[in-house]
């Protein structure tokens, strides 16, 4: 049995996640297993996605290397920062929006609330190279694949604490946006990967809800090193996810 | 020789001269507006599909095209655009009747709160009865539509009473409304949203003095919280797409378009502030030696367009240098675009996840590069 994982920056806490496992003798169907991981920035297999007489299709050699892996499973972290890209910096004009799947949620006071579709058609744009990514692994892996939701987004003293990594600088309270837009913003994000994942056929992994705390940021024990990460604690809860859906899959076609 | 009311006539009033005449796709049936505007007259435009036409062309074209419901600097162009930004002055959406223009003044000043209200569709899509296609999918919730509903009249009131000229295209006379309370709907209940009901939806075909009437509690209206504002009158030359009549849907249509120009006839005759310019004669009049209709013969073509609005800015559009020096102005102004910020934060985080991936690489990430026994390999590793 064998685990490949690909992704950008977030596959290194479900890598790091995923060796712990099977360091502690952890199994799929009782079996061992190896893993492999694939960190989508490297430059020998970018860009990701080429055109190809016009059709977008994966990145050759990284196809190859697939090919080549023959995994039984395939875990994917593809991007996942979009959502905090564009929502941890306070626009100059306040925004908010109903979330439809928790519409009772407080709104900013004086914010322009705006429709959510407004918000998804946009997250939808910024999105389009992780969502094309996903639909061409899915066109490439025949095997089952696993979409990890990203962690959410992480409370206000971890960014202010590293703001380099969003301002390049230090900053104000004031140019941070809230918690619960941040997190609102996620649960956007997480639609959008529902919803590709529905049409081809990936298995997406939500995140524990014992890692999402009040009011809808990552729990200490998940925060990583910097701003926007978890950590391998939350990368090993991911794979395990992973593996339990993946073990009922093996059930099922056994009966 | 004898002299008679014939005599004397401009050339515009002869056949021959103002259309035989004239080279396909020049003639012009504009004559003498009462006003025109410039640059710095702030126009709103509603109407049937045709209107986003004039919308679309005002705006190109350097005219001070009022915009009072922008879409959020934080949104995307494309996002904007599906969203129905900036289509209209308002998020509106076509407004086919002089019924549903009247209703819309009313809902947005308190006036009229209509009892059908919200189409509740299955869990999580509430659609607007009166804009049901301005955002595909609807709103998430009863309390997002009334949020939005609130910013959209908020931005209604405020076009109505800051504008210089308002263009409005008639399209239709035929309707479905409510048999509770009148409420007219844009579409069909059942079409895009809610459910037909014999008992609870009607259909209505609006005659010359039901329009006449409707347009000028309308027009009194506006003038109410706008003095100043100047009124262009056109009607749509597009065809209606069905008709709920028992006719052939070209008598429809015809009659549908006649009541409509007759309508807008006496209105300017009796309102001052009202000019009417003459979009359906260019297209569908069939006069000006071009076919503009496309081929489902409903489709106004580009060439079609150019030609009403080459008419409509040469009759209603100030001239002169400093007119023509500000509109060139506006036209280089490029749109103000507001992602900066978050493509900035996204070109840091890339940065920083780069440099999260050096903490991966190069003791647990897999080589592209073949490896000779991927199951041995340090990537494969720990079995």
């Amino acid at each position: 049995m064998k685990i490949i994982g690909l992704g950008h920056s977030h596959i290194v806490a479900i890598a790091k996640g995923c060796y712990e496992l099977q360091h502690r003798g952890a199994t799929i169907g009782g079996q061992a297993f190896a893993s492999s991981f694939i960190y989508l920035y490297d430059p020998n297999i970018m860009p990701t996605i080429v055109e190809d007489g016009g059709a977008p299709r994966l990145n050759p050699q990284l196809a190859e290397i697939l090919a080549r892996e023959g995994a039984s499973f395939g875990l994917l972290s593809v991007g996942g920062n979009e959502h905090i890209a564009m929502s941890v910096v306070r626009p100059r004009e306040p925004i908010d929006f109903v979330l439809g799947e928790n519409p009772d949620l407080p709104l900013a006071d004086g914010a322009t609330v705006v429709p959510e579709a407004a918000i998804r058609e946009t997250m939808r744009e910024k999105m389009a190279p992780t969502l094309n990514t996903l639909t061409a692994l899915r066109r490439e892996i025949s095997a089952p694949l696993f979409c990890l939701e990203p962690p959410p987004p992480l409370p206000d003293s971890r960014v202010l604490a590293y703001p380099k990594e969003f301002f390049r600088k230090a900053v104000d309270r004031g140019k941070l946006s809230t918690e619960l837009f941040r997190y609102k913003m996620w649960r956007v994000q997480n639609g959008l990967y529902r919803a590709v994942c529905a049409k081809e056929n990936i298995a997406f992994v939500g995140v524990p809800e014992r890692f999402v705390t009040s009011p809808g940021v990552l729990a200490e024990e998940a925060w990583g090193a910097d701003a926007s990460h978890a950590n391998p604690l939350f990368g090993e809860a991911m794979v395990g996810k992973a593996i339990e859906l993946m073990e009922a899959r093996l059930a099922a076609s056994e009966t | 020789m004898k002299t008679h009311p014939y005599s004397r006539l401009p050339s515009y009033a002869y056949w021959r001269h103002a259309v035989a005449n004239v080279p396909p796709g020049e003639v012009d049936p504009v004559v003498d507006p009462p006003f025109r505007f410039g640059v710095r007259d702030r126009i709103v435009t509603a109407g049937s599909c045709f209107a986003q036409h004039i919308g679309r062309h005002l705006a190109a074209s350097g005219c001070n095209y009022l915009v009072t419901e922008a879409a959020h600097p934080f949104l995307t162009e494309g996002a904007a655009r599906a969203l129905n930004y900036g289509v209209y002055s308002a998020r509106y959406g076509n407004v086919y009747t002089s019924r549903q223009l009247l209703q819309l003044f009313e809902r947005a000043y308190g006036r009229f709160t209509p009892e059908e209200n919200y189409w509740h569709e299955r869990a999580g899509v509430v659609i607007d009865p009166f804009r049901p296609q301005i955002q595909e999918g609807g709103f998430n919730s009863v309390r997002e539509l009334d949020l939005d509903r609130e910013r959209h009249f908020a931005a209604v009131r405020e076009a109505f009473e800051t504008l210089d000229v308002f263009i409005f295209t008639l399209g239709l006379t035929e309707a479905w409304r409510s048999r509770k309370d009148g409420a007219v709907f844009p579409l069909c209940p059942g079409v895009a949203g809610g459910d037909y009901a014999p008992a609870e939806h009607e259909f209505v075909n609006f005659a010359v003095d039901e329009v006449v009437a409707d347009m000028t509690a309308f027009l009194e209206r506006l003038r109410s919280v706008n003095m100043n504002a100047r009124v262009i009158l056109t009607v749509s030359p597009v065809p209606l797409v069905a008709t709920a009549e028992r006719r052939h849907v070209m008598a429809s249509t015809m009659c549908s378009k006649s009541v409509l120009r007759v309508a807008c006839d006496m209105l300017e005759r009796r309102f001052e502030h009202i000019a009417y310019f003459p979009s359906y004669e260019i297209v569908a009049g069939g006069y000006c030696g071009v076919d503009y209709f496309g081929p489902d013969r409903r489709s106004v073509t580009p060439e079609g367009v150019a030609h009403v609005m080459r008419a409509f800015d040469r009759h209603f559009v100030k001239r002169g240098l400093v007119e023509a020096a500000l509109r060139r102005a506006a036209k280089a102004l490029a749109p103000v675009t507001a992602a900066a910020t978050v493509d900035a934060v996204a070109d840091a985080m890339k940065l920083m996840c780069d440099e999260e991936a050096l903490d991966l690489a190069p003791a647990d990430a897999v080589a592209p590069e073949p490896s000779p026994d991927p199951d041995s390999s340090e990537g494969a590793r720990s079995e």
